[in-house]
């Protein structure tokens, strides 16, 4: 009882976010909207003139595409890893920030593979992939990995929402409109708060962020696969899988810090997301850099130490030609986090975004810095010298296609934090009764371990005045 | 100094070494090698090969769109057997159909001259090749599961005589994927030879061979070769097709497995999961109804 009285009072303090629509919500989704429109603008271009109109030619088939595949799926993979562990070790401070990174999970994972559908000159072969698939190719490793990734991601973020959606369904005096009233009553599907309903959801809760904790490290080395199977400088690497995992989780958890920055302003949740929430994930962010530099220093120094021709072509490239970007991604996007996280005085949350925002974008370059250099540097030689055929260069379409992603993982965000509370109202409730709980549990304790050793105070004075 | 004047300096200098280049090249002519190869083929046709090379700085280059003379000479007579034209790599080909007539000496004795008569600053050269008539024929047989090729060998007397062959070294190949791979040797004398053949040879996909017979890089009679197509190749015993691996339609088995395993236990929790679902729904609807 005190607790459903608790999620009404949560419950109420957010439904204004999801009743009331400002002119400012509106001018920002005619932003991303225009931003999705021109990238579909250019996907017509793209498919009438064919893929001459991007950068990509014979010796460098994936461009930024590819990137923003990678990237995509990175942050996705992170948000299931990031709120599978919080649930599954049920740390304290985790309510507040499982939702931004399950929708996280499931918004990316949407995007992500668009991005190869993009890469694809023939669209109308695509079927062939399912129709003919060939168990040994690592592209079909990915298209089952990601379904069954997608499948699971759904699962569980329909678990953690389903007693928002009785909660948003027994409101009762709201000004939200009757037909999302109904579609909250069909996705609540009969849920009571009945113990064995909550038993049923805790326990596959459970199961099922542990299962995507699982899948999501099988998924991401499965992409990295698809790099390091091939024969090409820089991606035959046997640490390519655990190098993108720890790489996904790192930049999945700066896209998290960021969206929790955001949502704070915009919604006002400083009650909820609080500095301590933001050290948290930053700690996690200082030490998936460090992972990342360890397995960077890692990647590269056998690779010079080995002295191939072509490593050491690539590592000459990586020098010279993209200097500033390799410094950036693996110099400052590491550093800036672990600076700003290990001296305690920098710890603020504004500087925490900013980390975050650096080591987002780095790890956005480290991708390009695996995938494009490598390709100008091929085991074939190039027949024709142009620079233009060899050299990569994203053109304005591509980049209208990137933005177009971002505008629409930006869009989806929005209106999925319309369409639910972006703070889980009953898993904060529950975790709040659960620590007072705890509290209660531990001050029992303490008055019951006083007791006894003043009882056995009392026995053995007795038993001395005795003697 | 200024920097324009070392620059001015610089040119002058590149331009007075480039003229003392050109005149140095002017003054010299470059030498040129010719080399001729000779080959009477199966169908009795004759195939002339050169290879002309012109001396530079860089070494010995091939010299493309270069002619060449051919002739038969004998008895200080000479006649044109034709021309032909060297390709990217230096080579020419001259072939001449059974039946071509070539001026002989007493001896039989014919002598083939390839010239080049001079391009530019390369030089003219010459190459020769002298060889005599030489009759060859095989035939392939199985007898008592064994497969052997005979080879018959014989020259052309003063009177037009067939004198058999003596002593003479024949090289066997078989026409591999990309090269002929030599199979064995057989001796002639009297006129005719055996060799029996070997039974591990694969052949294609049907055990078809081509078999060769050659006569090599002999003083007298230069090169003769015979061919025949012959089904002695053990193809199916000798190559075993993957059935599962990396390359094949089927996948490996541990492959197969290891996606079923996996599969099977992340589906399975999907699937308990929507049961437990499907099971808040049916007690939902209980209460709903009560």
């Amino acid at each position: 009882m005190e607790s459903n009285k608790r999620k009404q009072e949560l419950l109420k303090e957010f439904l204004p976010q999801l009743e009331k629509t400002s002119i400012v919500w509106y001018a920002w989704v005619a932003f991303l909207f225009a931003a999705i429109f021109l990238g579909i603008y250019c996907l017509v271009l793209q498919i009438l003139k064919g893929h001459i109109i991007t950068g990509m030619r014979d010796n460098v088939v994936w461009g930024v595409y590819i990137v923003n595949f990678i990237f995509f799926m990175g942050i996705s993979y992170a948000g299931a890893l990031v709120s599978g562990s919080m649930h599954l070790f049920k740390t304290s401070w985790r309510g507040p920030i499982l939702r931004i990174a399950e929708l996280t999970t499931i918004i990316a994972l949407f995007i992500g593979p668009l991005y190869i559908l993009l890469c694809i000159g023939r669209l109308d072969r695509l079927p062939f992939l399912f129709m003919y698939p060939r168990i040994q190719s690592p592209i079909t490793w990915d298209v089952i990995a990601i379904t069954t990734d997608l499948f699971g991601c759904l699962i569980y973020l329909y678990l953690s929402f389903i007693r928002d959606f009785a909660l948003l369904r027994d409101s009762g005096d709201t000004k939200l409109p009757k037909w999302r009233i109904n579609i909250y009553k069909v996705l609540a599907i009969g849920y009571h708060d009945t113990p064995t309903q909550r038993k049923r959801i805790k326990n596959v809760t459970n199961i099922m962020s542990a299962m995507i904790i699982a899948i999501a490290i099988i998924v991401y080395s499965v992409l990295a696969w698809i790099f390091s199977v091939t024969l090409q400088p820089g991606w035959h690497s046997t640490i390519f899988g655990p190098y993108f995992v720890i790489a996904a989780v790192f930049s999945g958890a700066g896209v998290i810090i960021i969206l929790m920055r955001v949502f704070r302003s915009v919604y006002h949740l400083e009650k909820y997301i609080t500095k301590q929430h933001f050290v948290g994930v930053g700690m996690i962010l200082m030490i998936l850099s460090m992972f990342f530099a360890y397995f960077t220093f890692s990647e590269y120094l056998t690779k010079w130490y080995g002295s191939k021709k072509l490593d050491d072509n690539l590592i000459q490239i990586l020098f010279t030609q993209y200097f500033w970007q390799f410094v950036f991604s693996n110099y400052v996007g590491t550093l800036l986090p672990i600076i700003i996280m290990g001296i305690p005085r920098f710890r603020t949350i504004n500087t925490i975004t900013f980390a975050a925002i650096v080591a987002v974008l780095a790890l956005w370059m480290n991708r390009y810095l695996i995938v494009v250099p490598t390709l100008e540097t091929p085991y074939m030689p190039i027949q024709d010298t142009r620079p233009e055929w060899m050299l990569y260069k994203a053109t304005w379409i591509e980049w209208c296609l990137t933005f177009g992603g971002v505008g629409t993982f930006c869009l989806l965000f929005t209106l999925a934090a319309k369409f639910v509370p972006i703070i889980p109202v009953s898993e904060v409730a529950d975790a709040e009764l659960e620590m007072s709980a705890e509290l209660a549990k531990g001050q029992d304790n303490h008055e019951a371990t006083v007791t006894n050793s003043l009882k056995k105070q009392i026995v053995h004075k007795k038993e001395a005045n005795e003697l | 100094m200024s920097y324009k004047s070392i620059l001015s300096r610089q040119s002058l200098i590149l331009f007075l070494c480039s003229i003392m280049a050109s005149f140095q090249l002017v003054a010299q002519n470059n030498a040129s090698t010719l080399e001729l190869k000779e080959l009477k083929t199966s169908d009795e046709s004759r195939i002339f090969n050169v290879k002309l090379t012109g001396e530079s700085e860089e070494g010995a280059m091939p010299v493309f769109e270069a002619k060449i003379d051919f002739f038969t000479c004998a008895d200080g007579k000479s006649e044109s057997l034709g021309t032909a034209t060297t390709n990217r790599n230096g080579q020419a080909t001259l072939k001449l159909v059974k039946g071509t007539w070539f001026l002989k000496d007493k001896e039989g004795i014919t002598e083939v001259k390839a010239t080049f008569t001079g391009l530019g600053k390369l030089s003219s050269s010459q190459a020769s090749v002298k060889f005599k008539e030489l009759n060859l024929q095989i035939a392939l047989s199985e007898k008592d599961s064994l497969n052997t090729i005979q080879i018959l060998a014989s020259v052309i007397g003063p009177k037009g005589e067939n004198i058999p062959l003596k002593e003479t070294n024949f090289n066997l190949y078989v026409q591999g994927l990309f090269t002929k791979l030599k199979i064995g040797e057989c001796f002639v004398d009297g006129g005719a030879g055996t060799f029996e053949f070997p039974k591990n040879i694969p052949g294609d996909a049907n055990g078809n061979l081509k078999v060769f017979v050659r006569l090599e890089e002999n003083e007298v009679y230069g090169e003769v070769e015979k061919t025949d197509n012959v089904k002695w190749g053990n193809h199916r015993s000798g190559f075993v097709e993957p059935t599962r691996s990396l390359w094949s339609s089927g996948a490996p088995i541990w492959m197969i497995t290891t996606l079923i395993i996996l599969l099977t236990g992340v589906w399975s929790h999907y699937l308990y999961a929507i049961i437990q679902l499907i099971k808040i729904r049916k007690e939902g609807k209980k209460i709903d109804k009560n």
